[in-house]
């Protein structure tokens, strides 16, 4: 049976994980190595995923590994607050987790972590004030007020609605 | 670590996920998020918005930017036509340009906002209905010939043909994925052109279309007038057809407010029968179909989506009987407002689904009780993977029938009959699947708060999260609104989680 086969993978730090494939292919990257290679004992060396970040991840993909592959050409429209609670629980992590986990599941191509992740931020940004967003995520303002006047003015249109 | 490690396609595919107002903010936290957000704010003005006059200002607005952002010779012909137009302070040059970013060429916008213009200028302009038009016709050309990665146009009575006919070559239109055409849902009559002998404007504008691309994916004819000029001539029809049939790619057919003979349309999607995965009928009349017609449409196997609301039938059609007809069907919505339908055929849909359904939407008011009993005996019976269920008057067998057969429904939503009781409202509780999150009842009277009580009481392992009942007039109250809530349950009307709207 294929679907208890185990696979090894190592952290950039060189500790190692055992996981089921079923639960490694959820990320795209890995199922399209792991089908080129074939069988094979060798461990799978993530030279860009730590190992606690990893830890998470695998965590992600075991929770999720019965989920159905979601089809990504279906436009269903983007709607950031139908987050699931055990997703919901995952990603109350700091600020650095967060955008590890962004990076990992970009690098690792595990689409619905790195929508999961992303609707997380993108969450942390709705309703605040452009001086709030700095503040949440520590970023200097390095616009002139010219700058800022000339871009304000240009899309004023959005701000009246 | 900080979020300016992010990469720019990251940073995007977050903002991706942020409604406009918001989005407005992030354009000013710094020059990268500015550079980033600007693009994605610019794809589709107004898209999703009615164009009611209270937002004429923020569509003069939108007219000021754009027309900052024209060229030489298109400002220079405006000044001699003595259009006002804006000057930008200090002779600056807009920091964007902003028409390259427009996804979405929608022509009512465009046009509601050159009359915005037009009309808050109207002390500078001596022929205001004159100016309008050539503002329209100045602006789509601008925003199209602009324009880099067009996903989709709206068209609606405005004769585009003139002008794509001058443009051609430097039309990119290599992502026109969708097209719609549209009646204005204004009273605004845009008709640029005197409908002549040769076509209507409808069928001129589909035409165009036909010649400029075979990559579509999504086509929507959206008629909002009830007797009228909008499609009114087999010519229409005719071109409609040729476009559909030059696609080779068609996903989704959206058909609203038809009412000449179909059976054309769906004659040519007799090539699509793979690509096609949604085809949604409203208000269309399928009285004279032929019989070739259907099956042409139920040779489509890979529909996912079908949605027949209000369209009328009178006669039966002739189906083998076990005829597999679509078995990847996942949304079905039914709505029939007093015209006739042959119940059949939607029971059959339902069987041929190879019980994959996981979504549907019924409004059977106005059927015979015997219909309504056939449809709703087909939902116990064949669809055990119902995850939506969104249907009017249910008798109280027929919901405990439903909860004991869709064993995964997440949402339900009904209306409950006369004979619901306190004693039915609490036995519905020892049925409620596992799944269930979402619920909605329309009820008579509401059940007495103790009722409520047992109802929580009798709920078994459940994860029902929102429980919005009501009955159309009065308050739930407090004291059941506290049952609900020591239960972790919410009251009020929250917006359900729709996964194919």
């Amino acid at each position: 049976m294929a679907e208890l086969k185990k696979v090894k993978l190592t952290s950039s730090e060189g500790t190692e994980f055992i996981v089921d494939r079923k639960v490694a292919e959820k990320s795209v990257l890995l199922k399209n190595m792991l089908e080129d290679v074939g069988e094979s004992d060798m461990a799978i060396p993530l030279p860009n995923v730590t190992g606690p970040i990893l830890n998470k991840v695998i965590d992600y993909c075991t929770h999720h590994r019965d989920d159905p592959f979601v089809n990504q050409e279906d436009d269903s429209k983007k709607v950031s607050d139908d987050i699931d609670d055990w997703d919901a629980e995952f990603c109350k992590v700091d600020q650095g987790t967060l955008f590890e986990l962004i990076l990992s599941a970009n690098y690792l191509d595990i689409k619905p972590l790195l929508d999961l992740t992303c609707k997380t931020v993108a969450n942390m940004i709705k309703g605040k004030t452009p001086d709030e967003i700095r503040k949440t995520f520590n970023i200097i303002n390095d616009f002139t007020p010219e700058e800022e006047e000339h871009v304000r003015k240009e899309n004023e249109w959005c701000e009246e609605r | 670590m900080s979020i300016n490690i992010l990469l720019t396609e990251i940073l995007t595919e977050i903002f991706e996920n942020i409604e406009p107002h918001d989005l407005h903010s992030c354009i000013f936290v710094n020059r990268r998020w500015c550079k980033i957000v600007i693009p994605i704010l610019w794809r589709s003005p107004f898209h999703d918005c009615n164009l009611l006059r209270s937002k004429w200002k923020s569509l003069k607005l939108l007219a000021r930017t754009c027309l900052l952002c024209l060229g030489e010779d298109k400002r220079e012909f405006l000044m001699n036509e003595s259009m006002p137009l804006p000057s930008a302070p200090h002779g600056q040059q807009p920091i964007f340009n902003y028409p390259s970013f427009f996804r979405v060429i929608n022509l009512e916008i465009i046009c509601t906002m050159s009359d915005a213009w037009v009309m808050s200028n109207k002390g500078k302009c001596t022929k205001p209905e004159y100016c309008k038009n050539l503002l329209r016709k100045t602006l789509i050309e601008h925003l199209l010939e602009r324009a880099e990665m067009i996903h989709f146009i709206n068209l609606d009575e405005f004769n585009i043909k003139p002008i794509i006919n001058k443009n051609k070559n430097a039309l990119n239109l290599r992502r026109l994925k969708k097209i719609r055409f549209s009646s204005p849902t204004d009273r605004n009559d845009r008709n640029n052109s005197p409908t002549t002998k040769s076509g209507s404007t409808f069928s001129e504008n589909v035409s165009i279309f036909s010649t400029l691309t075979n990559n579509l994916q999504h086509i929507i004819v959206e008629n909002h007038k009830r007797h009228g000029s909008f499609i009114e001539y087999e010519s229409d029809t005719k071109a409609l057809a040729e476009l559909l049939r030059h696609q080779e790619s068609l996903k989704y057919l959206e058909l609203s407010g038809y009412y000449m003979n179909v059976a054309t349309i769906f004659e040519s999607l007799k090539g699509k029968t793979t690509t096609l995965t949604k085809l949604s009928l409203n208000r269309v009349d399928l009285n004279f179909i032929s019989q070739s017609a259907i099956t042409s449409w139920i040779s489509c196997v890979n529909l996912k989506s079908i949605e027949i609301q209000n369209c009328k039938i009178v006669e039966e059609f002739n189906f083998k009987s076990g005829q597999q007809m679509f078995p990847n069907l996942k949304k079905l919505v039914f709505v029939n407002y007093g015209t006739k339908f042959p119940v059949k055929f939607i029971i059959q849909i339902i069987k041929s689904t190879n019980k994959n359904l996981e979504y549907i939407k019924f409004e059977l008011e106005y059927l015979t009780t015997i219909n309504q009993l056939g449809l709703i005996n087909t939902v116990i019976n064949y669809c055990p993977n119902l995850l939506h269920f969104d249907v009017d008057e249910l008798l109280n067998s027929q919901i405990i029938q439903i909860l004991d057969s869709c064993r995964k429904l997440k949402e339900l939503k009904f209306d409950t009959s006369r004979e619901f009781d306190n004693r039915a409202f609490i036995e519905l509780a020892k049925h409620i699947p596992q799944t269930l999150k979402y619920l909605y009842i329309n009820v008579d009277c509401y059940p007495f708060p103790v009722a409520f009580k047992m109802f929580v009481n009798a709920l078994n392992n459940v994860n029902l999260k929102v429980f919005y009942i009501s009955n159309g007039a009065d308050e739930l109250g407090s004291e059941r609104r506290s049952i609900l809530d020591k239960y972790g349950i919410i009251s009020t009307r929250i917006h359900s989680y729709q996964p194919f709207s």
